[in-house]
């Protein structure tokens, strides 16, 4: 009884920390999901796209309220991540999914990487592989207080999530706090947003 | 209390329910602010595998409290910067004591023990398994820095700086901290936001 206890709390522990490991190189960012289906390009108002592609803008603060502004009508899940960040990685296949399942219902996805110039490439790679296609964003203040502060990412950790109401107002912050942030988390947060 | 809650969670955990449920009451509290009593800490184990408590460095003039860990690219990038602050301020009084509190493999002691090694750490370097130093002084992030004066109050918290890369640094904000102290003055920004990673509490 206490061998099986012992290794079912060991086995809990393990997943656990996998679950919420911190960074690792993107090669470990989970299971590649395929090119997405055309489709599922938020910032493009209708028609069909045969070719998957992701192209990274780099932003500050004012280029985001834009963007809200563009997208009023529709509730905004701001996605902010980075290829330094291990649970966003986890996070990032789910989130991306979301588009495709709750587009037709007015869900808007929006990646925003919190990442060093450097790795534009990369984050197109990721990004793809984890079925994105569209256009993304990069903080133009790279891993720095100006990206935590400019884009009001309260806790200063990633992953952080927010979701924006149809009238532009924040309905909801998602992050890790006691425990690792899950996707049936911000599924939910996404489902109390929707109209 | 807490051993409730402990037993609570040690069954639940066999039940396989997660971790996540087990919320505990004694988690309400936010950590320090500026102006605060510092936290005590007693018998931490370092890297010397010797115990640390903060009584231990009454000595020093200025404490500056760094939660840092082996896996997170944010602290490691900090990592040099330590190095070379604990180097430039040792002969004015103040004392770098970092701590870890994750419990991933990656960031356990004989990890940390390597880590130190390689990147020439010329401070403690403490492990809190419990996390209750952590939770003491509400560290969210590593690197995350509680800068402990004369009389072991708060007087800065937050960032080292305002960029990962060295090169991209406009505001030393520890530094400065440090400078107005040894000066014995109040720093002028007193808390910063802290980035990074998000400490691994259970």
């Amino acid at each position: 009884m206490a061998r099986l206890r012992t290794s079912a709390l060991a086995a809990s522990v393990v997943a656990l920390a996998l679950a919420s490991g911190c960074p690792q190189s993107s090669e470990d960012a989970g299971p590649p999901a395929g090119r997405a289906p055309a489709g599922s390009q938020p910032n493009q108002t209708g028609g069909d796209s045969t070719t998957a592609n992701v192209e990274i803008e780099v932003i500050n603060e004012e280029d985001l309220q834009q963007i809200l502004d563009q997208n009023q009508g529709k509730v905004v899940l701001l996605d902010f991540w980075g290829t330094w960040c291990a649970p966003c990685l986890e996070l990032l296949p789910h989130t991306i999914e979301l588009q495709q399942r709750y587009g037709d219902r007015g869900l808007v996805v929006i990646p925003i990487a919190i990442d060093v110039e450097d790795t534009k490439p990369e984050l197109e790679d990721v990004l793809l592989d984890n079925g994105y296609s569209g256009t993304a964003y990069l903080s133009e203040y790279g891993i720095s207080e100006q990206s935590i502060t400019s884009f009001e990412i309260a806790t200063g950790a990633l992953p952080y999530l927010r979701i924006h109401s149809p009238d532009g107002t924040v309905a909801a912050e998602l992050y890790s706090d006691r425990q690792p942030l899950e996707p049936a988390d911000i599924e939910a947060a996404v489902e109390a947003a929707l109209p | 209390m807490l051993r409730m809650w402990q037993s609570v969670c040690a069954a639940l955990l066999v039940a396989m329910v997660p971790l996540a449920s087990c919320a505990r009451a004694e988690e309400e509290a936010k950590g320090l602010k500026v102006g605060d009593k510092a936290a005590e800490w007693k018998d931490i184990i370092g890297i010397d595998d010797k115990k640390h408590s903060l009584a231990d460095y009454k000595e020093a003039k200025v404490i500056v409290l760094a939660f840092i860990c082996n896996h997170c690219p944010v602290a490691v990038a900090y990592e040099d910067r330590l190095v070379t602050l604990q180097k430039d301020y040792k002969e004015k009084g103040v004392q770098v004591i970092a701590v870890n509190v994750n419990n991933l493999p990656a960031d356990r002691l004989d990890q940390m023990k390597i880590r130190a090694k390689e990147k020439g750490f010329n401070f403690p370097y403490l492990y809190d398994s419990t996390q209750k130093i952590a939770h003491d002084y509400g560290a969210k992030v590593t690197p995350h820095i509680f800068v402990l004066d004369k009389e072991r109050k708060i007087a800065y918290m937050g960032a080292i700086d305002d960029n990962q890369q060295v090169d991209k640094v406009s505001k030393q904000y520890l530094r400065d901290a440090l400078d107005a102290l040894l000066a014995g003055k109040k720093p002028q920004v007193a808390e910063t936001k802290a980035f990074g990673c998000s400490i691994k509490y259970e």
